[in-house]
């Protein structure tokens, strides 16, 4: 279990500033940080992963961030970068069993990890794909292949920038379905409106670097949406909707 | 395949050394050919061996940590600042036991130089290491040529020194290389799965509980120190640790796990056969320099891989 | 007809001899013949590491000459060792007769001041000199058994003198046989390599080339070297020229007393 409490963070950079009052998130929640470019959502990932720092305090279950060593903040939570990638060739199966790697025992992976491995690789339709170098993929496929690292790490909170990035349809559904039904906690800045309020519980409005508004599901109307993203969003039946067959 | 790999090195560590100016045959040797045998030549063989592995090893961590196949001593700056040392040191007529020396000093602060220059907020950036290597490597170049324009006398030592070869071996000086190379493998193949990570971008590397920043430093530190003392004993030898990782790593796949291992042993096999092919190539006792050795086995080699399984070095 | 006698004995000689007044030197060997020949007034250029001729001109070294000031100096005689360091698009650029000095053997430093002589209108010097010359070598005593010889250029890396080099000769000559190792003039050499050959007699050379090598005895690797070790002056003995004569005299005397 693993409760996130975020309080009075501020971060500057140039002229860019993100300053965030009190946030709480409890084990389980699944958090969409929706705003426009550059309104501060990849920020605000990178502060609570501690690849930034800022002033202000970040505690996971009541211990301030910085004084968690590294390789233990790699059991609290798990990051999923935007963009990826693997310098020389790796095989697939080996990407992500990379996401044991907190667990790991020396210098060696025990039949755990192999185990948990093997369903992950499974669980996101991977297998006949295991033998293959991650840099033949298609960036689907990558996508797929680090979403299961981040997955077999096992952390209880799950950090996502942008998850169905370059993934199509059925893959997105497949993916928000799994990540949304799980126990861990979901954090993620995600693009598409329609999807975030189709499977995420807890909105945090970000605007130029401030919290707008920090709603649940019911709470996501129009007019906040449209002072967020500075376009008319209107409520309505949408040309296509998605669903599984 | 590993032990087939270790076990023909072995074989070729044997054989070469019968290989050389004098040809011995171990069963009847005369008293001189025997101690030929075991102060000159033996200790020879494992030399090369050691700094073959040393130059592997170095240029497999290289490759991983600073993101770049193309990362070896040359691009880092070692080799050439370490050469500095010694060109300078023949250019003046120091003795020969200081040469070792003095590469090992500049090559230090070569080390320290392009360490600090890379070093922005705290961060090592692996893009700006590879420029400042490469300024530090045209530096030390333009040092090393006003050296030979301007020691004239001095001009075909620093030439046949910067060529490379194992010039003056005995049995201490192999024993510190090989505790060098013994430390440095055992530091490197504690970290080998934290030296995998680094083959992520380095955010996922960092969340994934390694401290990408200081285990770069550590392993660009270590790398380099394992340079500086190869270079300062036997000259400049090029492509060693540029391709033999690539080739452990098209063999027996990235894992830093294999790859430690596999390139420091091809690397000690490369220059093994080199070193032989240098010692015997010319009748008569005279040497070819073993650095023109490597580049052409290795560049040959490297040809060949390039054309038949380019993908299995590096995407793209 | 006294006209036409003089018009005819100018054309003769014009055309029969030539004679060089502006001599630059490049080849530092040659500068010991150039002096003995009383021609040392001629020279107005010379390299930097000749030590003759105090009222000559610096060009450079005989590795980079400067063409600029070689031209300036307006010479109808160049002496060179070889095209390596003074290319023939060089010599192109300047408007003089080249002389090769460039002696394998002593027999050809002979041959060569002869021909250089003729070139100076120096031929009854260069009888004298010639003759003093062989008047040195009648005086070598024949070695019943000729010592093996290696002679080291420099220690690191280490290399040593080719057939090639004028030293092959010398040493030939002073009644020694220098260990056959391929025909260049210096080669990188294989410590085992020295070993195994077994020579009686190493020579290191001191000298800009060789700064502070260790002496041989000291050295660990040739603790096994049953060989008796002479250190020479790198200045003296890699120049071809008539000190060449004097110092296979002294290599013949050595050899004789080791005997």
């Amino acid at each position: 279990m693993a409760e996130l409490r975020v309080s009075k963070l501020h971060f500057k950079r140039g002229t860019f500033c993100l300053a965030l009052d009190d946030i709480t998130i409890v084990q389980g929640e699944k958090v969409a940080i929706l705003g426009e470019n550059g309104s501060g959502k990849s920020t605000l990932l990178q502060l609570l992963c501690g690849l930034l720092s800022g002033h202000g305090r970040i505690s996971y279950d009541g211990r301030i961030l910085k004084n968690i060593p590294v390789a233990e903040r790699a059991l609290l939570f798990a990051l999923l970068t935007q963009t990826s990638e693997v310098i020389f060739p790796f095989s697939v199966e080996e990407v992500v069993r990379f996401g044991r790697f907190p667990h790991a025992q020396g210098n060696n992976f025990s039949d755990e990890d192999d185990e948990l491995t093997e369903h992950h690789l499974n669980m996101l339709d991977l297998s006949a794909l295991r033998d293959r170098h991650f840099s033949q993929l298609s960036g689907g496929e990558q996508r797929r292949v680090m979403l299961a690292r981040v997955l077999n790490q096992k952390a209880p909170i799950i950090y996502l920038d942008e998850p169905n990035a370059s993934l199509d349809i059925r893959h997105t559904l497949d993916i928000f379905e799994l990540l949304t039904s799980r126990e861990e906690t979901v954090i993620a800045p995600v693009h598409d409106i329609n999807l975030a309020e189709r499977f995420f519980d807890r909105f945090l409005l970000l605007k130029r670097g401030t919290l707008l508004a920090d709603v649940k599901r019911d709470q996501l109307t129009p007019e906040l949406l449209t002072e967020t993203y500075d376009v008319q969003v209107a409520c309505g039946a949408a040309a296509f909707t998605f669903q599984h067959q | 395949m590993k032990k087939l790999l270790v076990g023909l090195f072995l074989l070729t560590l044997g054989a070469s050394c019968l290989i050389g100016a004098t040809a011995i045959n171990p069963f009847a040797a005369s008293p001189i050919e025997r101690d030929i045998l075991l102060s000159l030549r033996l200790p020879r063989v494992l030399f090369s061996a050691v700094i073959g592995a040393m130059l592997g090893l170095s240029g497999s961590v290289y490759q991983l940590t600073l993101k770049n196949p193309l990362a070896d001593s040359f691009t880092t700056g070692a080799a050439s600042s370490s050469a500095l040392g010694a060109v300078l040191a023949i250019a003046f007529g120091l003795p020969v036991a200081l040469v070792p020396i003095a590469a090992l000093g500049t090559g230090l602060i070569g080390l320290i130089t392009v360490y600090r220059l890379s070093k922005t907020n705290n961060v090592i950036n692996p893009v700006t290491m590879i420029l400042a290597g490469v300024v530090m490597n045209i530096i030390a170049s333009s040092v090393i040529s006003f050296a030979k324009y301007f020691f004239e006398d001095a001009l075909s030592s620093i030439v046949f020194w910067l060529m490379g070869g194992f010039f003056v071996v005995d049995w201490s000086k192999l024993l510190l290389c090989a505790a060098v190379l013994l430390i440095s493998y055992l530091l490197f193949t504690g970290r080998a799965l934290h030296l995998n990570m680094l083959a992520l971008d380095e955010h996922s590397a960092q969340t994934l509980g390694v401290n990408v920043n200081r285990l770069r430093s550590i392993a660009f530190v270590i790398a380099t120190a394992l340079v500086a003392v190869a270079v300062s004993h036997t000259g400049v030898i090029g492509f060693v640790g540029l391709i033999v990782p690539h080739v452990a790593r098209g063999l027996f796949g990235s894992d830093m796990k294999q790859n430690l291992f596999f390139s420091s042993l091809l690397g000690a096999l490369l220059l093994v056969l080199a070193d032989a092919v240098s010692r015997s190539i010319i009748p008569g006792g005279a040497e070819l320099p073993v650095g023109i050795i490597t580049a052409l086995l290795g560049g040959v080699f490297f040809l060949y891989l390039l054309r038949t399984r380019r993908e299995r070095f590096w995407h793209g | 007809m006294s006209r036409l006698l003089a018009a005819l004995l100018l054309l003769l000689f014009s055309t029969s001899s030539f004679a060089a007044q502006r001599i630059v030197v490049l080849a530092p060997a040659a500068a010991d013949i150039i002096e003995k020949l009383d021609a040392g007034v001629l020279v107005v250029g010379k390299t930097r590491n000749v030590e003759e001729f105090p009222r000559a001109q610096k060009v450079g070294s005989h590795i980079r000459p400067n063409l600029e000031i070689i031209r300036a100096l307006d010479p109808d005689l160049l002496i060179i060792s070889s095209n390596r360091f003074f290319s023939a698009e060089m010599a192109g650029q300047i408007d003089a007769q080249l002389f090769h000095y460039a002696p394998d053997s002593l027999n050809d430093i002979l041959q060569q001041i002869n021909d250089l002589a003729a070139l100076l209108e120096r031929t009854e010097q260069a009888r004298t000199l010639i003759a003093a010359q062989r008047r040195k070598l009648s005086q070598l005593q024949p070695i019943e058994k000729p010592p093996a010889v290696i002679y080291e250029i420099t220690e690191a890396p280490l290399t040593i003198a080719g057939n090639n080099n004028i030293l092959a000769d010398l040493i030939n000559t002073a009644g020694g046989r220098l260990i056959s190792v391929g025909s260049r003039k210096m080669l990188r050499f294989n410590p085992e390599a020295v070993l195994s050959s077994q020579p009686d007699v190493y020579i290191w050379q001191v000298g800009p080339m060789n700064q502070h090598p260790t002496p041989p005895a000291e050295r660990a690797l040739y603790h096994l070297l049953d060989a008796d070790f002479l250190k020479v002056d790198q200045l003296q003995y890699s120049r071809a020229n008539t000190r060449s004569f004097d110092n296979a005299l002294t290599l013949n005397r050595y050899f004789r007393e080791r005997q």
